[in-house]
């Protein structure tokens, strides 16, 4: 007879983890066995370049051991990968024949790194990308001194510094687009990230796309549009997708932005089936539109929704933000909300403001905070959060959101008075 | 559950609750190092309390990205192995009340963990602005206080802020600390820090 489980966890990321302990959390009773193809449990992706630079240890980035999930008395098989899903039958599939069956199935497989494969070079050793323990392992035995950073998302800012610190020599950024982080990020906000970038010792190259990579048998540069640059390896920093391939082979329904389509509690458009984490489409908690948030806290959050659900309860999942965070190694970013470009210049009021070596540049969409982005500090990270979910609830109608008065709209230290003003108790 | 509440109604904006705290994390005089904060955002302007309220949901458990923080099911509180700490600064930006901060000698970012039940601040506190008690208890308070701006003394705007601690209060402010941290604490300089820490609470809301 195959094994059978109460409740079955496809990944032991952030989310497939979180949900095992939340499971078993609001039913112990209940029979909870994590799957993981890694041969590690749970650790803290955003640790990695703290794991590449040098200043973290292994165990300083894990966030589970085994023994945790032994005593929650959760199944833990790692090294074990899913091949298959059979929804009809409630059963899936490992690489190794073995076929488990399932009352409740959650799949968290978490997202892959975007790989250039068609573009030349990108096959030769010397190439990598930074998604898992393995990744930076293998970064950190092929060595160099010279690097290329290919993309300026949080994995090529954080990838580059980590490189300087861990004593290369050369670290250039080469971002294809005008300006750094374009999503997350206006030019002025890219401009002072980008003099913090130089003052580290990394050279930021933007509007430079990459047109292939250089080198016999291994790495020895990479060609872009305007230069060919010499360096050992190059990161690939271009962007995660999410792993969906498990769940459209068994039929899971995708949401419009190909990830697994998930209601407010969590499961899939099949029955018996749950999904968290980065494979999973739900809501943006500013826009109210759907949304794919590569992000350690809703992965944490919607997992323990997920699993709590799964074993009997009824946990809602309110949607997400996409905060874009770096605070490491004198790198400090925060980047909430909308950018200039997302709000009609008639509606639009930006403020802008560099002191004490702080940049803040605050932006108001019809008189209401809609957008923050910060450079050299987190202070008052909390509050400039907390209003702008405030003023997302303004189209319920019932919402607390206040704009900021016309009286107040002149500097950021206006503005933040006025908020500091209406945030009391 | 037993937790910090804060009366903006009382509060002279002394800064001893904070002075005293960060001398017990640290044994410096240092307010970054504080896990409470008065926040004051004009001289007319009501005070708030940034402090840890140990949240029935905590945003800061699902944010830290290292797995640190838990809410303790029995006894309410929401505690953190700081050690373990690498700064990614989540649970700052994720917190409604602004309690976590980064505590510069310590690197990690920390909040108030009530002292293991017996908070400092509370026990240094001369106006009795800030208390340790049970929810119902707060909350009745609150109640009646709130009331009490809309039928009787007429708005907290023009509430005026109660007058500094007295050098009979230092005095007994300076011997909390002292006992606590078993090291005599002279209640001058205490004022004089208390004074600058005071200050700086008002610049910030300028
Ligand atoms: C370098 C780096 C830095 C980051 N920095 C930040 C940051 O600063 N802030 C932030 O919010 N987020 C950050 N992130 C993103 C964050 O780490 C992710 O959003 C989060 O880890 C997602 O967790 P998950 O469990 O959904 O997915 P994953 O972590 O991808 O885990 C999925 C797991 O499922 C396993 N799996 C997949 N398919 C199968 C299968 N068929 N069978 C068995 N197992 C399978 C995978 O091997 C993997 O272990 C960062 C990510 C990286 C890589």
């Amino acid at each position: 007879m195959d094994a059978c489980f109460d409740i079955l966890i496809i990944g032991c990321g952030a989310a497939g983890s979180s949900a095992a302990f939340a499971a078993k959390k609001t039913s112990p009773a209940l029979s909870v066995c994590v799957l993981g193809s890694e041969d590690l449990p749970v650790y803290s992706a955003p640790a990695l370049p703290d794991l590449l630079s040098g200043e973290l240890s292994r165990e300083g980035v894990f966030v589970r051991e085994r023994s945790d999930y032994e005593s929650a008395g959760i199944v833990l098989r790692l090294g074990e990968t899913v091949r298959a899903i059979d929804p009809e039958r409630r059963e899936v599939h490992l690489e190794s024949g073995e076929a488990l069956r399932y009352g409740e199935l959650i799949l968290a497989t978490g997202s892959q790194p975007i790989r250039l494969r068609r573009m030349q070079g990108t096959d030769l050793p010397g190439n990598f990308v930074m998604k898992s323990m393995a990744d930076v392992d293998a970064m950190a035995a092929y060595g160099g001194s010279r690097a290329v950073v290919v993309g300026s998302g949080a994995i090529g800012l954080e990838g580059s510094m980590a490189l300087k610190a861990r004593g290369f020599e050369q670290v250039t950024l080469v971002e294809a687009l005008d300006w750094l982080s374009p999503k997350s990020l206006d030019k002025e906000t890219s401009d002072e990230l980008a003099a913090v970038l130089e003052s580290f010792g990394v050279e930021v190259l933007t509007g430079e796309a990459v047109q292939g990579v250089l080198g016999e048998t291994r790495v020895t540069g990479v060609r872009t549009a305007k230069r060919d640059i010499p360096c050992d390896l190059v990161l690939w920093g271009i962007g995660m997708r999410p792993d969906v391939e498990l769940a459209k082979a068994a039929g899971i329904p995708l949401g419009q932005l190909g990830a697994i389509r998930v209601d407010e509690r969590m499961c899939t458009g099949l029955s018996h089936v749950y999904a968290c984490g980065d494979c999973v489409e739900s809501t943006d908690a500013l826009t109210g539109k759907p949304a794919v948030h590569l992000f350690w806290e809703p992965a944490q959050r919607g997992g323990s929704v997920a699993g709590a659900n799964a074993a009997g309860a009824d946990e809602v999942y309110q949607g997400s933000l996409a905060v874009f965070l770096t605070n490491k190694g004198g790198l400090s970013i925060l980047a909430l909300g909308k950018t200039a470009r997302e709000i009609t210049p008639e509606e639009r009021v930006i403020l802008q403001e560099k002191r004490d070596g702080v940049f803040r540049r605050l932006l108001l969409e019809d008189g209401y905070l809609a957008g923050v982005q910060t450079v050299g500090s987190l202070a008052d990270a909390d509050l400039l959060c907390a209003v702008l979910k405030r003023n997302a609830e303004r189209s319920n109608g019932w919402s607390l959101a206040v704009p900021v008065p016309e009286e107040c709209r002149c500097s950021v230290r206006d503005v933040m008075r006025f908020l500091r003003r209406q945030r009391r108790g | 559950m037993k937790r910090l509440s804060f009366d903006p109604a009382r509060c002279s904006l002394c800064g001893a609750c904070a002075l005293a705290c960060s001398l017990s994390r640290c044994g410096r005089p240092e307010p970054a190092e504080s896990r409470i904060r008065i926040e004051c955002a004009g001289p007319d302007e009501p005070l708030r309390s940034a402090v840890c309220a140990h949240c029935e949901q905590p945003a800061c458990v699902s944010a830290c990205m290292r797995g640190i923080i838990e809410k303790d099911e029995k006894s309410g509180l929401v505690t953190r192995r700081w050690e373990n700490c690498f700064a990614c600064g989540a649970c700052a930006v994720y917190c409604p009340v602004g309690a976590s901060s980064q505590e510069p000698s310590k690197k990690a970012f920390t909040a108030c963990d009530l002292c293991g039940g017996d908070p400092l601040c509370v026990a240094v506190c001369p106006s009795g602005a800030l208390r340790f008690e049970e929810d119902a208890e707060g909350s009745a308070r609150r109640r009646s206080a709130y009331a009490g701006r809309f039928f009787g003394s007429g708005g907290d705007k023009a509430q005026e802020r109660p007058g500094l601690p007295s050098q009979a209060d230092w005095e007994r402010i300076a011997s909390a600390v002292g006992g606590r941290l078993g090291v005599a604490v002279d209640p001058e300089s205490l004022a004089d820090a208390c004074s600058r820490q005071r200050k700086a609470w008002e610049e910030e809301g300028m």
